[in-house]
């Protein structure tokens, strides 16, 4: 039996953490709406870009011939926007957050954040101006001119110290998973990035070596910093729609360890047979193999957490979203690996079938993800819920599908090109023309993609200015009540 | 130690061992990678350092090209990369390596090979490229046998090839009045393209620069120390091929 005593004693220290949750949250407000909706904006607009240089490869002349337009300067302009502009900003936005709350930290002296994200968007946009004008390096994913890196590097080092002073303000003992993965990918990011820039801008001139660093880069950006960050975040929001703990504590951290310690290898592989020692692109492509194991700890405890609550995704837009991106990690991780292989790489190498798997890591997986931390993170500083669960829907769907259409039609264009590529003493012709039919779809699949942006945005924005509902009670995806007596279940 | 101090030194080797052993390492390795001469035994040789060393030094605009091919973003579409055959087919792709049933250009003096690290050796960035959108450039340079035709092709792809889905580079070519008989570089564009009365279209620095990297771009001299005939002599450009011509082409394929 409780005393009355003892139960008075346990809602004040509820009371106390309800305070400290509301503080720390409070703490972090500006600089998380701030990255969010910069994110957001940029992702609008290298959703644009991208739809563009997706016609040029179908109808290359769409929008007539301006220099800026071409599919050359585009793409590369879109790619780079949708990095630094939207992955970089939304994931250190949500890392922010999360970090604030499972230290239950406060943060305090947010002005240099804020400037050096001011500062940062800054030279993104001067970086991709950059790139339309016919000033970019073509090193895939550091496109930007050379005199960009270090501001770039400096205020994404001061973004992250705010992760780390927060994680050692921390007050609780317990270490949580997320918290792992989300230091790893502040601390990992900044090194690959120095290495990559030192070598390919102040100590050039190493020939094939130089692409193959640039390869390992691409490879370190999504498994060693998108990927922690998209676990990271699922690995905190998973539990806590759910409204259970973690299934294996020790699972999660081997995964974690796993991951850690393959993700520096990978990369190199997509220049597998190229004119580089032979056993680069062997190592990078085993290791990209072996992260099988890695993904099949984290599937296995997402799934064993959600086990019997998966019903949920019918409500909570958090879990729906989150619940895609898991699945999506799991899809990176596979095609990565059927991609390594010597013998369906000899076809699918150089292919759109390439690209496939770096959008599924990139947009179906971490955009996915980060989208359901958002909708999760919003509500919660702005104190008014979503407008309207039926905007949530348009956005999901709109999103799902576009994304799949994108990436189903990159595989198949790439295989399709792949073929007739490995055809002996035949012409160019037949793998542009073989090809082409599924680009159209995927131009259609980034419509989809521009307007379910667009959607959110636009409610993001009524969120930001305190438009959003009023209520203590979430924005569910569909009314619980309703659905449950319409299945005769007495809510 | 406390547990975060494993954590962070975990997160330094895991890491670390990678950037060390992958990046770093090969990467000062290939960087410090020398020309290699021709036939050091050879007496003539030692005194034609223009010919006798591999690989051959670039001059001229190169450079420039190599900049504006990254500025125009063709590494996005193109390779420089010519797979071993455990790797790929690209040996017997039409042109790639110069050669082919229907191969109309110059002959590759040897057996067009797979790419090898020492044929980049001195680029600031080797363009190794990330999809094939358009052919292998490897050996863009035995293709382009006439200039002006080629010039034509980056000012109007579909005026050549009417499936190709190359954007038009118009912007680096000029339109400017016609001087007496006109310029030797001026393009030969009829129908539509063509300019009107008193004008031409002229290949501008930027258009010759790139011009001159294509030209450059071959992978097909003889490796030093190879074993192959040449490989210890000089002029590798006059050397005869390594194996009959009409094997080499791959005739014999059904």
């Amino acid at each position: 039996m409780e005393t009355k005593e003892a139960i008075i004693a346990n809602l004040r220290e509820e009371h106390a953490e309800a305070l400290a949750r509301a503080e720390s949250d409070r703490s972090v407000r500006l600089p998380v709406l701030f990255f969010f909706t910069n994110g957001l904006l940029w992702l609008l607009g290298s959703s644009l870009l991208g739809f563009v240089a997706s016609m040029k490869l179908h109808n290359p002349d769409f929008l007539g011939d301006a220099a800026w337009l071409a599919y050359g300067r585009i793409h590369p302009a879109s790619t780079n926007a949708f990095l630094y502009g939207w992955v970089f900003q939304a994931g250190l936005g949500a890392a922010l957050w999360i970090m604030a709350r499972l230290c239950r930290a406060r943060l305090s002296g947010i002005g240099v954040l804020l400037t050096a994200g001011h500062v940062w968007n800054i030279a993104v946009t001067i970086g991709v101006a950059a790139i339309l004008l016919g000033e970019g390096t073509s090193f895939p994913w550091l496109d930007f001119p050379a005199f960009l890196w270090p501001v770039l590097l400096l205020t994404y080092a001061v973004m992250a110290a705010h992760l780390l002073v927060l994680y050692r303000a921390r007050r609780s003992e317990e270490v949580f998973i997320s918290q792992y993965y989300l230091i790893a990918a502040a601390l990992w990011f900044p090194w690959a990035y120095l290495t990559a820039n030192l070598l390919l801008h102040v100590f050039p001139g190493a020939g094939v070596m130089s692409a193959a660093v640039n390869a390992w880069y691409v490879g370190t950006v999504l498994l060693l910093w998108a990927a922690p960050v998209g676990l990271g975040t699922a690995y905190y929001l998973i539990p806590k729609i759910v409204g259970k703990s973690i299934y294996s504590y020790q699972l999660a951290l081997a995964g974690f360890w796993m991951l850690a310690m393959l993700g520096g290898w990978t990369g190199v592989q997509s220049l597998k047979g190229g004119p580089l020692p032979a056993w680069i692109p062997a190592v990078s492509g085993t290791a990209t193999i072996f992260l099988l194991i890695p993904m099949i700890a984290v599937a296995i405890n997402l799934h064993r957490t959600v086990k019997g609550n998966h019903h949920l995704v019918n409500y909570s837009p958090t879990l729906r979203f989150a619940t895609f991106g898991a699945v999506a990690f799991n899809l990176l991780i596979v095609t990565g690996a059927l991609l390594s292989l010597f013998s369906l790489g000899r076809v699918t190498q150089f292919t759109y079938a390439e690209s496939a798997v770096h959008f599924i890591g990139l947009y179906s997986f971490f955009t996915m993800t980060l989208f359901g931390a958002i909708y999760f993170i919003v509500p919660r500083l702005v104190q008014c819920e979503w407008r309207s669960g039926g905007w949530i829907r348009f956005h999901f769907w709109f999103s799902a599908y576009g994304s799949t259409a994108v990436v189903a039609a990159l595989f198949l264009a790439g295989v399709s090109q792949g073929i007739d590529q490995a055809r002996p003493y035949e012409g160019f012709r037949g793998s542009v023309e073989v090809s082409s039919a599924y680009l159209v779809g995927r131009s259609l699949g980034w419509v989809f993609i521009f307007l379910s942006n667009l959607m959110f945005f636009f409610h993001i924005l009524l969120m930001v200015f305190r438009l959003g509902r009023r209520s203590g009670q979430a924005t569910l995806l569909h009314e619980m009540e309703k659905e449950l007596s319409a299945h005769g279940v007495n809510a | 130690m406390k547990p975060h101090r494993y954590f962070t030194l975990g997160l330094v080797l895991a890491f670390g061992f990678p950037w060390l052993v992958l990046v770093v390492g090969p990467y000062a390795a290939m960087r410090s990678i020398e020309p290699v001469p021709y036939g050091e035994s050879d007496f003539e040789s030692a005194f034609a350092p223009e010919n006798s060393y591999f690989p051959p030094g670039r001059a001229g605009l190169v450079a420039q090209g190599h900049r504006v091919y990254a500025q125009e973003g063709c590494a996005y579409c193109h390779t420089q990369v010519i797979r071993p055959t455990y790797a790929g087919r690209d040996r017997w792709r039409d042109g790639w390596t110069g050669r082919g049933p229907d191969w109309s250009g110059d002959e590759p003096p040897t057996e067009v090979r797979e790419t090898t690290p020492r044929d980049y050796l001195g680029e600031s960035y080797a363009f190794l490229g990330v999809q094939r959108i358009g052919p292998d450039l490897a050996n863009a340079g035995w293709r382009i046998t006439d200039e002006e035709a080629m010039h034509r092709h980056l000012y109007d792809p579909r005026s050549v090839h009417s499936w190709s889905v190359m954007p038009a580079f118009r912007h680096l070519y000029e339109l400017r009045r016609r001087d007496g008989q006109g310029s030797d570089e001026a393009l030969q564009l009829e129908g539509k393209l063509a300019p009107a009365e008193g004008y031409e279209v002229v290949p501008s620095a930027k258009a010759k620069a790139l011009m001159s990297y294509l030209r450059s771009l071959r992978k097909d001299y003889v490796l030093p120390g190879s074993g192959e005939p040449g490989s210890a002599a000089v002029e590798p450009a006059t050397s005869g091929p390594a194996v009959p011509a009409e094997a080499a082409a791959g005739t014999a394929v059904p």
